[in-house]
């Protein structure tokens, strides 16, 4: 075929753009480090890394909800623990007192000693976080969850009055998300730990008798112990009563140890699931540098061979032996 | 007798010196674009009966003809005409896939870091620090949304741009070659038909092929010499010395979309191939849709968020307000309408989005018009249609919103555009500015009343959680979508579309290239060629002279004997 002089000459430039074009390519992939630079080199491989990163990100975030989680699980495991304490000192200081070889001072001055952790009680009770919120208030953490509230006519509970302790919180434990359809309680509201009152927040003095039927929450039974206590009456019932109140704050413990081993479960599967993600991400999106650069090398040989071939046909004319 | 043999020597040199500036003339325009290579065809003049024999006479130069194929230069035409349009697409739909490439602009990573937020106030509902976050990665997404629908109207700006300066160029070009049809018809009449305007024809032929770059032609040769252009569906471009012009007006609905009008005429939907064909097509088969697609992730993020946000209660303890607002005008639900300004009526009909079916909103525009019995809604990618009565506040449609249509006013022949996707992602703003305002909790009845006294608890997160939960549920594409698969469905289409351009234009580049190498193996230049016979025709010449010179000896030998 008749080749015209120009088209020679074109000929010869576009083998060496092409080449060239090539070449930048290939420097672009090896410099990012990526297989695919833009989405329509690979639609379906774009896509799919979009997804993979949110997954991934998606799972980073759980894992920093578990970590919350487990400070605040511990916190409360490590205030459980001390009311667990304390109920046991109140059992025993309960036990000694109800021996009948003790006078009216000894059993009053055990009955201080039980104010005294009563008192340690309520303030376990009404711990705030580093946050400033109410830890055993459910979702009105601004409130201080149990306070003082009227006592308990002596009529209804015989004896002295009693002080009554309302729980001003609420009967819902916030959740956290640690996995894709996962929640996990971050604490328990006051009545789960410290048990309910029949007194309302709002009821004043005098209480409705049928209000104030018998102690029911903790702090209660603490009192009315304290109150039989200096009224040299200590009662057997109270330590079936403090047995109750025991064992409600045991079995929150029991669910707060279960719970945090759900998240160490739980961590230990996202992770997982972070790293396999991670590994397909890689595979998908990464260049394959020793495929890359051996391209680069032959890519660099055919464009010096192509730019050699056009220096050498170029000076070839009929002019030049005229 | 030698009087005869000067003239068939003196006939041959002219011959020769008419070659030699022919091939002069070759070898200078080696390097003219479009520039056919011509030869000196020779034609025996008519021989003489003297003394008993027929001697000839010399040579003619009969014509000076160029190397010319009619097919192959057609070939060129339609090729170039091919590759200019997927040569187009390809570069412009390459620029939005890049744009959605690009990290920093992504919407993806946006959306995730929002979430992360929601989850971090869904943990700590109560901390003011949390909620302030909160407020600006909203800022950041609604602010992604708002910087890349920038971007497509920038390009969409320079498509216009574009579309008009090649407009301008083809009514330049068309003018041209009305004007070299008259002038080839002259200079063909004044040769009498039998010699060609070589350059002329050349230079039409070289306009042509640059609008052929631009649009398709179809070109029809007449009997005089000239030429009619026809582009689209046989809308005549140029006839003989008349050249027709192109405009780029707006839509009367939409400024920023242009139609092509020729003398008058819309013509935008009856192009084909060419560089102004390849940005049509672009614009409606990438860009719009895009910027749709894009808009209806934005809107669907918005009403959907609102929707929960305003079910729940915040730190102050009221009920929660929307979250992200779609119009600029404090009506946060509100779809942009546009009535045509050739209405009949003036007066208006509303839209707005149904909190309710998100999973109905589809990336679309659609028209409204308003006939004798009621009104018809068209939905413009499919066209299809559903109608009804007038009068309703709301009337509601399957499309994602309502209408309303209670304006008296309105007449038959009334049209509206109405674009629920298109500008969303433009207009989505945050709407809150106090981190107090972040509807986390949900409803805590404190009195039953009646009326019950309702409010929010500072440490309950279940509305935080609930809007945590957006982000996984598939909320968008009748059900089928969640809001990372909208914003997925957006790159692998626009990426799809490059790729197969791509594909497309290397194809083509091949074509072109083989149909050019034929155009040059046909009339392209080759100097070693001319080169030779420079050589010929110089030897040629010589040979010629040096018969004159012998007829000078001749005339001297007689005039010598006779003395």
């Amino acid at each position: 075929m008749r080749i015209s002089t120009s088209w020679n000459h074109q000929l010869g430039v576009n083998a060496i753009l092409d080449q060239q074009a090539k070449l930048s390519e290939t420097q672009m992939k090896l410099s990012t480090g990526k297989k695919i630079l833009t989405p329509s080199e690979d639609p379906a491989a774009a896509v799919r890394l979009l997804d993979l990163d949110q997954v991934t990100k998606q799972t980073q975030q759980y894992q920093d909800n578990i970590v919350i989680a487990r400070q605040r699980l511990s916190l409360e495991e490590a205030n459980i623990q001390d009311v667990v304490d304390t109920l046991f000192r109140i059992k025993e200081l309960t036990v000694q007192g109800l021996n009948d070889t003790n006078t009216q001072p000894d059993r009053a001055a055990i009955a201080a000693e039980i104010d005294q952790l009563k008192e340690h009680l309520l303030g376990i009770a009404n711990t705030k976080n580093a946050n400033g919120e109410y830890i055993f208030a459910g979702y009105a953490t601004d409130t201080q969850p149990y306070a003082k509230g009227p006592a308990f006519d002596s009529t209804v509970v015989p004896g002295s009055p009693v002080d009554s302790y309302p729980y001003f919180g609420d009967n819902n434990q916030r959740s956290l998300q640690i996995g894709p359809s996962r929640f996990i309680t971050d604490g328990n509201y006051g009545e789960q730990v410290f048990g309910a009152s029949d007194v309302l927040p709002t009821d004043t003095a005098p209480l409705d008798p049928a209000n104030a039927q018998s102690p029911k929450n903790l702090f209660e039974i603490v009192s009315k112990l304290s109150v039989s206590l200096t009224d040299n009456n200590p009662q057997d019932i109270s330590l079936t009563e403090l047995d109750t109140a025991l064992e409600r704050v045991v079995s929150v413990q029991t669910t707060i140890g279960a719970r945090i081993n759900a998240l160490d479960g739980q961590e230990n599967t996202n992770d997982g699931y972070i790293l396999d993600m991670q590994s397909l991400t890689s595979e998908i999106g990464d260049l394959d540098y020793a495929d890359a650069i051996s391209k680069f090398n032959l890519q660099n040989v055919s464009l010096q061979a192509a730019q050699q071939a056009f220096t050498r046909v170029q000076n070839l004319s009929l002019f030049n032996y005229l | 007798m030698s009087v005869s043999i000067l003239n068939t020597a003196l006939s041959g040199l002219a011959a020769f010196q008419r070659s030699l500036e022919t091939t002069s003339n070759n070898i200078s325009n080696v390097n003219t674009e479009g520039y056919s290579r011509q030869r000196a065809e020779y034609a025996t003049r008519p021989e003489q009966f003297s003394g008993g024999n027929y001697i000839g006479t010399g040579v003619n130069v009969s014509n000076i003809a160029r190397s010319y194929d009619q097919f192959i230069t057609g070939q060129v035409r339609s090729s170039n005409s091919a590759f200019g349009e997927v040569d187009r697409f390809h570069s412009l739909s390459a620029q939005i896939d890049r744009l959605l490439a690009e990290e920093s602009t992504s919407i993806a990573p946006a959306m995730k870091s929002f979430f992360d937020a929601v989850h971090e106030v869904a943990d700590d509902p109560s901390s003011i620090p949390a909620r302030q976050v909160m407020l600006s990665e909203a800022e950041n997404m609604a602010a992604g949304f708002n910087t890349m629908n920038a971007r497509f109207v920038e390009i969409r700006d320079q498509v216009n741009f574009d579309m008009g300066n090649m407009l301008q160029d083809l009514n330049s070009y068309a003018k041209e070659i009305a004007d070299l049809n008259v002038k080839i018809v002259a200079d063909i009449g004044r040769a009498r038909g039998e010699q060609m305007p070589n350059e002329l024809l050349d230079q039409r032929d070289s306009l042509l092929n640059k609008i052929a770059g631009l649009v398709d032609v179809s070109v029809v040769g007449q009997k005089d010499g000239s030429v009619n252009v026809f582009i689209g569906k046989g809308q005549s471009l140029v006839l003989g010395g008349n050249a027709a012009t192109l405009e780029l007006r707006s839509s009367d609905t939409d400024f920023s979309h242009k139609q092509i009008f020729l003398d008058g005429q819309n013509i935008s939907n009856q192009l084909s191939g060419g560089s102004l064909y390849g940005s049509l097509r672009f614009r409606d088969e990438v860009l719009d849709p895009a910027q749709r697609q894009l808009g209806m992730l934005a809107a669907g993020i918005a009403v959907e968020f609102n929707r929960v946000h305003e079910a729940g209660y915040d730190l102050n303890g009221v009920p929660g307000t929307a979250f992200f607002d779609l119009d600029a005008f404090n009506q946060p639900d509100q779809v942009p309408v546009t009535a045509n300004p050739n209405n009949p009526s003036g007066a208006s009909i509303g839209a707005s989005y149904q909190p309710n079916n998100v999973a109905n909103l589809t990336a679309d525009d659609y028209r409204l018009d308003v006939t004798a019995t009621g009104y018809t809604l068209t939905r413009l990618s499919d066209n299809q249609v559903t109608s009804g009565a007038l009068g309703g506040n709301p009337t509601p449609t399957n499309f994602g919103f309502d209408l309303d249509l209670s304006d008296g006013a309105l007449a038959n022949g009334d049209s509206f555009l109405i674009r629920p996707a298109f500008e969303a992602a433009a207009k989505i703003k945050l709407a809150i500015t106090n981190p107090e305002q972040i509807a986390a909790a949900q409803a805590n009845v404190t009195n039953p009343g009646p009326p019950p006294t309702v409010s929010g608890l500072p440490g309950d997160n279940r509305n935080a959680l609930a809007l945590a939960q957006l982000e996984t549920a598939k909320t968008l594409s009748k059900g089928n979508a969640t809001f990372d698969d909208g914003y997925g469905q957006l790159v692998s289409k626009v990426g799809t579309q490059t790729h197969s351009a791509e594909v497309s234009r290397s194809a083509q580049d091949t074509l072109l290239k083989q149909a050019t190498a034929s155009w040059e193996s046909v009339s392209g230049v080759n100097l070693d060629e001319e080169a030779a016979n420079l050589i010929k025709f110089q030897q040629s010449y010589q040979a010629a002279a040096q018969a004159i010179s012998v007829t000078n000896t001749l005339f001297d030998s007689l005039i010598g004997a006779v003395r």
